[in-house]
C-alpha cells in the first residue's frame, strides 16, 4: 500500500505486479488488434472494426496462453520422465 | 491460377508518410481516413504509454537498451522526446567531468525509481510492439495499397 502511494505514473515502474503480471497480455492484445486492425481492414466501419479487434484479442491470448502451457508441461512433466533418474 | 488484386493505387504519398512518421496514426488522417486514423492512433499509442505506465520512464533508453530502442524509435518523435526528457532531466552524472549519466541508485537525490524484474520486461515489451506495428502504420501510409479482399 504505502509503494502504491509513492508510485508516480510514468515515471517509476508499477509497485507489485509480480504476482499478476500475466494479466497484461490483454491489454497488449487488445492495443495490438487495435493497431493492427486498423491498417489491415479493407472496409472500415465501426461494427466490423470492433467485432475483429475483439477476434483478434482473443486469438491472440488463447494463443500465447496455450503456448505458455505448453511450454510448462513441457517442463513440469515431459522433461523430469526424459531426465535420468 | 490465382489472381492477385494488384491496384491502382500502388503510388507513393510523401505527404502521408511523413505525417506517420511524425505521430502515429496522423497518416491515414493526412490521407482523408480519419476514423482508421484516429483508431490506429489509440493502438499504438495505448500500447506506448501502456509500456510506461507499467515500467515507467527508464524503460525509453537510447544509452543503456540501445537495441530495444531501436524498435522504441520506431514510434516516431515522440519516443525521442521521452528519451530526451529521461537522459537530460531524470539521469545524474557519474562524475561531475564525466558525460555519462545514469538513473540515480536508491536514496536521497533519487530522482525516478529504475525498472527492473516483471515491469522491466513487460514495459519494454509493450513500446517495443508500439514501436514495431508503428512501422507498418508508416508503410501503409506512405504506400497506399489496396488491401487485400479478405479483412482476416
Amino acid at each position: 500500500m504505502n509503494l502504491l502511494l509513492a508510485w508516480r505514473p510514468f515515471l517509476d515502474p508499477l509497485p507489485n505486479i509480480e504476482v499478476f503480471w500475466y494479466a497484461f497480455l490483454l491489454p497488449l492484445s487488445f492495443f495490438l488488434a487495435m493497431a493492427y486492425k486498423g491498417v489491415r481492414l479493407t472496409e472500415f466501419t465501426p461494427a466490423l472494426y470492433w467485432r475483429e479487434v475483439v477476434r483478434m484479442t482473443l486469438q491472440v491470448t488463447l494463443a500465447i496462453a496455450a503456448l505458455g502451457l505448453l511450454t510448462m508441461l513441457l517442463v513440469m512433466v515431459a522433461v523430469p520422465l526424459l531426465a535420468p533418474r | 491460377m490465382t489472381q492477385h488484386h494488384t491496384t491502382a493505387s500502388t503510388s507513393f504519398d510523401p505527404v502521408s508518410g511523413l505525417a506517420a512518421i511524425a505521430f502515429p496514426g496522423a497518416g491515414h488522417i493526412a490521407a482523408g481516413q480519419t476514423m482508421r486514423g484516429l483508431h490506429i492512433s489509440a493502438g499504438v499509442l495505448g500500447l506506448f504509454f501502456g509500456g510506461l505506465l507499467i515500467g515507467g520512464i527508464d524503460i525509453v533508453d537510447r544509452r543503456e537498451n540501445f537495441w530495444w530502442f531501436v524498435a522504441q524509435g520506431l514510434t516516431g518523435p515522440l519516443a525521442f522526446g521521452i528519451d530526451y526528457v529521461h537522459q537530460n532531466h531524470y539521469k545524474v552524472q557519474v562524475h561531475p567531468n564525466s558525460p555519462i549519466r545514469v538513473t540515480p541508485p536508491p536514496g536521497p537525490g533519487q530522482t525516478v525509481v529504475k525498472a527492473i524484474g516483471k515491469p522491466s520486461e513487460l514495459g519494454t515489451l509493450f513500446t517495443a510492439i508500439a514501436g514495431m506495428v508503428n512501422l507498418i502504420v508508416i508503410i501503409d501510409a506512405a504506400f497506399p495499397t489496396r488491401r487485400r479482399g479478405s479483412n482476416a
